[in-house]
């Protein structure tokens, strides 16, 4: 370190310091200006890529040398984090490099053939395909499509999804595909197509620089989407007259820079939800003229059950249950009639909350000179009425005109890197099509069948298995043959004890598993496929905001991980159509007769259009190498010509090479920031100033849906609730971040929030270790009564990261009826002192 | 290896002992992050002392409107992460973001 001219580490450390100051907007130090003109000489190639891991869609600056990420660096070219990046951006040059990467195919074995309750043994690609056609062509002989089933991700690339949606939907004439953004996204999407009748936020990003107030409902943006937080704290710094308003059933890190914090009895959002929209009524501060001409209002129906097996005492009683998703016509009078009831006061009351801070919350929606944006995440999408939430947030939105322009937004964030891109656009639902069809309309199921050049009739007209479903029908034994890519549903499922695990076990079934890492559901799975991530392939994703953004293939996957891409398109080789479909539909289409489902669904003149060479110059292609044609190209477009002209158009694939993403629709080159606004949206009619066009009438749905209780709350055997999520350090289930040593140890297990009022109450203290008991299950963990997550008294929140303290044995499978998401964040439970003798 | 993390079974499950109890190894070298720390203009003093109190880390640079430009360094690719989040947990920062990071195969 004393050496008279620059080393090494310093010169990295200088480009450090410049990048930063760079991204913030400050001037950079001399001598180091120069070190970035002189970055295209240095010896690191630097390719742009979207960050792995959040929702929020970070372009990030990614550097390679000797087939290895050695460096990263938040990309200044990009609008969504502008040079910025989180922690999480830390992770990237690691996530790849953990030493127990899975680089070989492993198979339950005994006596050198499969056993279900065998060892898991090394074997080739070929014996593992062999054993896993052998399995899937059972249960499609014992149980028909309905005995296959794939639970996906929002991690998945587009073309994964989509390939992975044409194998199932199509090849194999099964719905049981969904994805785990069923746990993450599903109530936000479904409340989309039940207000709007299309999927995804109006808004974008943009938003934030633009607006005056800011609402969290159920999001600790600090912690989960800290690049937009940096966003909004620098639009709070910068402009003194904008607002903070945090609500949630806990305090965390974004109660810090709140003006407006409110912490609310669990549920209890129904009741402050509809009496701010009777707070805007009763003042007389409804944009008349707005609401008359663009929105309807509707009765939804009520008492619609918990989305719990159909046996169970409170879906019995459910009286809605079988129409959830209905709802009447009703006049504006109707309405405010309805309304009548949520008063503040009697809001404040039910909810906890101190009746002034409610009152300045409700003002900032009701002024019309405040321009407001409302984000959401978990706190809304995983709630038993998490559909209501998000119809009740439009409410408020719709009632002012507050929407669709710069500043007035209700947005909807999401947790994976394209739960948007791929989950929901793709549609890869057990009731979804491409483009917000799905699979229940005739016609959308024609087109896509047209499409994909298939005959009438091939895809089903029923929805599939959903998540929750799935494990159901696991553990029921009537889903037998069941894929699982890129998550950790073992992990993630709630009351994992009584559903999930069961059905893993059963051994009826046949779990496969493919993953990068040793996963709780890989070792639960019987075979386990070594998968290739992140920039060890080239990929696409879709961001919160409809921002579509690709990514080149950079390094090789190890030994001999493969993407899922390929995973999917080779095992669709071993599958003859005379072996899937019935004998009625190849007749509607002799010439695929003696074809696999390789051929018809991707050697079909459209995905295989596009030859190797139009990959660009420099970029190795695994999947292109393989199969003989530029394989994600091909899928891209044929997929993107789903929703070309129908309002969800995509640019040119190669384009999004060049670019830092495009919000889609991408009319003539340009994107689309706000929807549903003349002049900002190509799609709305001339001179109708705003119109909805999800729907054919071009309007908005105001619902009046009233508060009903949980599915479960505390009582005097149960005492807390109990909340579940996420912290800083560990991403979702920490199959990544729990690899990086140093994130490992700063948190190395789940704890135990609870009020130090409450311990004492029961002789705990902090770092005793404790029982969180329901009536599912229970998890050992120490007890934590300071630090960010502050639980008001009667609840406590564990995260879900660590693999050993399982705390999804603890939580039910209770569900939105509507969205069919699991609710993780209200269940009961006692807290116990375990003695050790 | 293999043979030790295939022992899932019901009672693995029940008990929490799934995985070996340290499944990460550092990897080798040292590394280096910058961060851009946005904390309250009126506490800037206090956070650029906390901040330069820590291990490894130097300010690069300073902004009156509450924007530190830090530079950490980790001789061996152990502390980094978490002096992240330490600098991200100290009172009155709103956010740190990070800027670059390499790991530096040159410190090996």
């Amino acid at each position: 370190m004393t050496a008279p001219k620059l080393d090494r580490r310093q010169v990295l450390k200088l480009e450090a310091a410049a990048m930063a100051a760079l991204a913030g907007g400050m001037p950079v130090a001399a001598g180091a200006a120069n070190l970035i003109t002189e970055r295209a000489e240095s010896e690191l190639k630097w390719d742009k890529a979207p960050c792995r891991f959040c929702g929020t869609g970070c372009s990030v600056m990614v550097a390679t040398k000797d087939n290895r990420v050695v460096a990263t660096h938040g990309d200044i070219k990009s609008e969504v984090n502008r040079g910025l990046n989180c922690v999480k951006g830390y992770f990237l040059s690691k996530i790849m490099y953990g030493h127990d990467r899975l680089t070989k195919p492993m198979l339950r074995k005994k006596g050198g053939t499969y056993d279900k309750n065998g060892d898991l043994t090394e074997v080739s690609w070929d014996e593992a395909f062999d054993v896993m056609a052998e399995k899937f062509k059972a249960a499609l002989k014992k149980r028909g499509p309905s005995g296959v089933g794939m639970f996906g991700s929002g991690q998945w690339t587009i073309f994964e999804g989509y390939a992975a949606s044409k194998l199932f939907k199509a090849g194999f004439r099964s719905n049981n595909i969904d994805p785990n953004a069923r746990h993450c996204m599903a109530s936000a999407a479904v409340g989309f197509m039940r207000t709007f009748g299309i999927d995804e936020p109006m808004g974008c990003y943009d938003d934030i620089e633009a607006t005056d107030a800011f609402v969290l409902w159920g999001s600790n943006m600090a912690e989960m989407h800290p690049i937009l937080w940096t966003r909004v704290a620098d639009r709070r710094l910068s402009a003194p007259h904008v607002r903070v308003a945090a609500l949630s059933t806990f305090e965390h890190r974004s109660f810090d820079l709140a003006d407006i914090g409110l912490v609310f009895k669990p549920q209890t959002d129904l009741y402050l939800l509809n009496a701010i929209a009777n707070h805007i009524v009763k003042t007389g501060r409804v944009n008349k003229d707005f609401v008359n001409k663009h929105t309807l209002f509707k009765r939804g129906q009520t008492d619609i059950g918990y989305g719990l097996r159909p046996d169970h005492p409170l879906e019995k009683k459910a009286t809605g249950r079988a129409r959830a998703g209905d709802a009447q016509d009703m006049s504006y009078d109707e309405y405010v009639k309805f309304l009548s009831d949520y008063t503040l006061e009697k809001a404040a009351e039910m909810a906890g909350v101190p009746l002034n801070r409610l009152e300045a919350l409700a003002e900032l929606y009701a002024d019309p000179k405040i321009k407001v944006t409302s984000f959401w995440t978990m706190g809304f999408n995983q709630h038993t009425r998490g559909v209501w939430c998000n119809n009740l947030v439009y409410n408020i939105h719709l009632l002012t005109g507050k929407i669709s322009e710069p500043g007035n937004s209700p947005f909807s964030l999401t947790g994976q890197p394209s739960a948007c891109g791929t989950a929901r656009e793709v549609g890869t639902f057990s009731h979804r099509l491409p483009a917000d069809m799905v699979v229940t309309n005739k016609e959308h199921r024609e087109k896509a069948e047209h499409i994909w050049k298939l005959p009438e009739g091939t895809i089903p007209d029923k929805p599939g298995y959903h998540a929750v479903q799935q494990n159901r029908m696991l553990k029921d034994g009537l889903l037998n043959a069941y894929w699982i890519q890129v998550n950790n549903n073992l992990q993630a499922a709630a009351n994992g004890n009584e559903e999930t695990y069961p059905g893993y076990r059963n051994p009826e079934n046949f779990i496969v598993v493919s993953d990068a890492y040793p996963t709780v559901t890989a070792l639960a799975a019987d075979l386990i496929l070594p998968a290739a991530m992140w920039v060890e392939k080239e990929g696409a994703y879709g961001n919160a905001e409809r921002r579509t953004h690709t990514w080149h293939q950079l390094v090789s996957a190890p030994g001999e991980a493969r993407s899922d891409l390929w995973q999917l398109m080779e095992f669709s080789k071993r599958f003859k159509v005379e072996e899937v479909w019935p004998e009625e539909l190849i007749a509607k289409q002799p010439e695929y007769r003696g074809k696999t489902l390789f051929d018809v669904l991707y050697r079909n003149g459209q995905v295989d259009k596009f030859p190797v060479d139009d990959i660009e110059a420099g970029y190795v292609n695994d999947e292109a190498k393989a199969f003989g044609f530029y394989v994600q190209k091909g899928l891209f477009e044929e997929y993107a010509s789903f929703g070309r002209g129908h309002g969800h158009d995509l640019a040119p694939y190669d384009t999004y090479h060049q670019v830092r993403g495009l919000r889609w629709p991408v009319v003539n080159g340009q994107e689309t920031r706000w929807r549903f606004r003349e002049g900002l949206d190509p799609y709305v009619q001339q001179g109708t100033g705003v119109q909805f066009y999800g729907f054919p009438d071009g309007k908005a749905r105001i619902f009046a849906l009233p508060y009903e209780p949980p599915a479960e709350s505390p009582d005097k055997d149960f005492p807390f609730w109990l909340s579940t999520g996420r912290v800083l350090e560990h991403w979702h289930s920490g199959t990544m971040t729990r690899r990086v040593p140093e994130l490992y140890r700063a948190f190395p297990e789940a704890v135990c929030f609870m009020h130090p009022d409450d311990a004492t109450e029961l002789k705990l203290r902090r770092g005793d270790e404790v029982k969180v008991e329901s009536r599912r299950g229970f998890v050992r963990v120490r007890l934590e009564t300071r630090g960010r997550d502050r639980p008001p008294r009667g609840l406590v929140f564990v995260p879900w990261f660590d693999e050993s303290k399982l705390i999804n044995k603890v939580t039910l499978d209770a569900t939105d009826p509507l969205s069919l998401q699991t609710d993780y964040k209200k269940c009961a439970v006692r807290i116990e002192k375990v003695t050790t003798t | 290896m293999i043979r030790a993390q295939t022992a899932i079974d019901r009672r693995a499950l029940i008990t929490g002992r799934v995985l070996p109890a340290d499944p990460v190894v550092p990897p080798p070298g040292g590394e280096i992050a910058s961060i851009l720390v946005q904390t309250r203009p009126d506490r800037l003093d206090a956070t650029e002392a906390g901040i330069t109190a820590l291990r490894g880390c130097e300010i690069y640079g300073r902004d009156e409107k509450g924007k530190l430009v830090v530079v950490v360094e980790g001789p061996d690719a152990s502390s980094l992460g978490a002096t992240l989040n330490t600098i991200s947990a100290l009172p009155n920062v709103y956010s740190a973001s990070l800027v670059f990071h390499a790991v530096d195969p040159g410190a090996a």
